[in-house]
């Protein structure tokens, strides 16, 4: 599993040179709940007719509002959604939603 | 009470098995015998193509053959590309001899590849959105009851002509801004359009003749309307088509006029042959119609099995724009590829125990309505339909039974049902809704 984030090097300030040195820490951010996917979801709006079956599906990520549209709630979905977001794509009548490489 | 139908050995009723006994053999299946479709088992020759040849070369005597498409991933990869399998060409067997450009090619949006499909289809399609057509409730339950009302007291009719053809020509025409006085000669020239195979729409003149008879005399009809709503628009499709815009310009009357055509055919016959297909279904498995009435919460699911059973559009056609490869097999240009969606709706990869009659089947993800690009615009308004009219026919003619055989359509494309004759316990008009 490859882990995606950023390590930095934390100095604690220190009135001596000595003391920099000693206290220091190293600080993990991960990045947010993307899984390994680094896709995104692309909704092709040529071909939507708002049928709604994604939302069905996954009303956590994909939503018809009161306009008629649909709103992604999730543009990259975590990794736990996948089976879900794989399915809402299957079944979409209008094959309206693609998976897409997200650098 | 209900009274139990006797099953009897017509094809009609068992369609859905082996003739026991004559098992078919692949140099037997021929699709283009429209007689297999009234009175034969298509579904024998169905089940074996797909056992044997699941894209199958078909011959055909006055022309080339065409590969047939019988299982359901193949279809999806059919229906999936539409950049391969072009739809301007023609979508069905039945009008394979008709000039495209004189059928509507690349106007009419049943006719059209992408990009431009897209463009003309959005014009009207978010009057089509599940929450638009759930605005028509009312009115399609104003309908159907008086569609009942019209012969409840009678205690017999033609369930297709008096009951199940009404409520979707009488729809359609409501969202065309067709006034009712026209309903009835609607539903006649759509016979005539469609159905002209068959000899009892066509009169002893040529399918083909009768076929653009028909067509003229919509077309005649519609001119008058666009004319008129270009002067003074409403909330009609015609007004929404004489409004709308493709790629920065209006309309032409042309491509109005043939995609009020469609509208006006594929809302008619279709969504028929599904309530009437429906119900014959019901009558003849009593188990499954017990059920209905005793749950009619499970209606909707129940409306996803009469749709996958009746598959009220047979075959849809494709011509190959360039080469490309199904299962192994080599598909050139200009080769059609016809997929029979009966079949696919019956796979057995996809649907377990798939010639079981089940109300409560799900999933249930059949192709009735296609898939992918073309995926029929008036799906919400066909299941609206469905729903109401069978709602209404289980409450006020619990008892329906049937009172002859039923007529098949004499067609390959559409799964027609031309007459059904029943009987019910005569009851009151105005039944509350």
């Amino acid at each position: 599993m490859i882990l995606r984030g950023r390590l930095e090097l934390e100095t604690q300030p220190s009135a001596t040179t000595a003391g920099r040195v000693l206290s220091f820490g190293l600080k993990w951010t991960a990045n947010p709940e993307r899984g390994d996917m680094r896709t995104k979801i692309v909704v092709d709006y040529n071909r939507c007719e708002s049928n709604a079956r994604c939302m069905q599906v996954a009303p956590d990520i994909f939503e018809v509002r009161d306009d008629d549209k649909l709103y992604l709630l999730n543009e990259h979905p975590p990794e736990s959604s996948r089976e879900r977001v794989m399915k809402a794509i299957r079944v979409c009548p209008k094959q309206a939603l693609s998976l897409v490489e997200d650098n | 009470m209900l009274i139990r139908v006797a099953r009897s050995l017509s094809p009609l009723t068992r369609h859905s098995y082996f003739s026991p006994g004559a098992a078919m053999k692949l140099s037997e299946v021929n699709l283009l015998d429209l007689d297999l479709f009234v009175s034969g088992d298509p579904h024998q020759a169905f089940a074996l193509l797909r056992r044997e040849a699941p894209l199958y070369w078909h011959e055909r005597q006055n022309g080339r053959g065409f590969w047939a498409v019988t299982r359901y991933h193949d279809a999806l990869r059919v229906y999936h590309d539409p950049q391969t399998y072009s739809s301007e060409r023609g979508i069905s067997l039945t009008f394979d001899n008709v000039m495209p450009e004189q059928a509507g090619s690349g106007m009419m949006m049943i006719l059209t590849d992408p990009p431009r499909h897209n463009r003309i289809r959005h014009v009207v399609s978010p009057r089509f959105t599940p929450r638009a057509i759930a605005a028509y409730e009312p009115e399609v339950r104003r309908i159907c009851n008086e569609i009942l009302d019209a012969v409840i007291e009678r205690g017999e009719c033609d369930f297709v002509v008096d009951v199940a053809a009404k409520v979707p020509t009488a729809a359609i025409c409501e969202m065309l801004g067709i006034p009712a006085q026209y309903r009835d000669q609607m539903y006649s020239l759509g016979n005539e359009a469609i159905g002209a195979q068959d000899p009892e729409y066509n009169q002893g003149r040529s399918p083909m003749e009768t076929g653009r008879n028909a067509q003229a005399e919509f077309f005649g009809y519609f001119a008058k309307l666009i004319d008129e709503r270009r002067k003074h628009p409403g909330k009609d499709l015609i007004s929404a088509f004489t409004l709308g815009e493709v790629e920065g310009a209006k309309l032409t009357d042309l491509e109005i006029l043939f995609n009020a055509f469609l509208l006006i055919i594929g809302g008619q016959e279709t969504t028929r042959n599904a309530i009437s297909g429906g119900m014959l279904a019901l009558v003849n498995h009593p188990g499954e119609r017990a059920k209905l009435a005793g749950d009619p919460a499970v209606m909707p699911t129940a409306i996803e099995e009469f749709l996958r059973w009746t598959t009220p559009v047979t075959h849809i056609l494709r011509t190959a724009r360039k080469y490309s490869e199904l299962r192994g097999e080599k598909i050139r240009e200009g080769d059609k590829v016809v997929v029979w969606n009966a079949s696919v709706n019956r796979d057995e990869e996809v649907f377990p125990a798939p010639d079981r009659f089940d109300i409560r089947r799900s999933p249930n993800d059949h192709l009735a309505f296609g898939h992918g690009e073309h995926f029929c615009i008036g799906a919400h308004l066909a299941r609206l339909e469905m729903r109401v009219m069978i709602e209404q026919v289980m409450r006020r003619m619990p008892d329906l039974e049937l009172a002859g055989q039923p007529e098949r359509l004499r067609s390959n494309f559409v799964a027609g049902i031309k007459h059904m004759p029943v009987r019910f316990s005569p009851a009151a008009t105005h039944a509350q809704v």
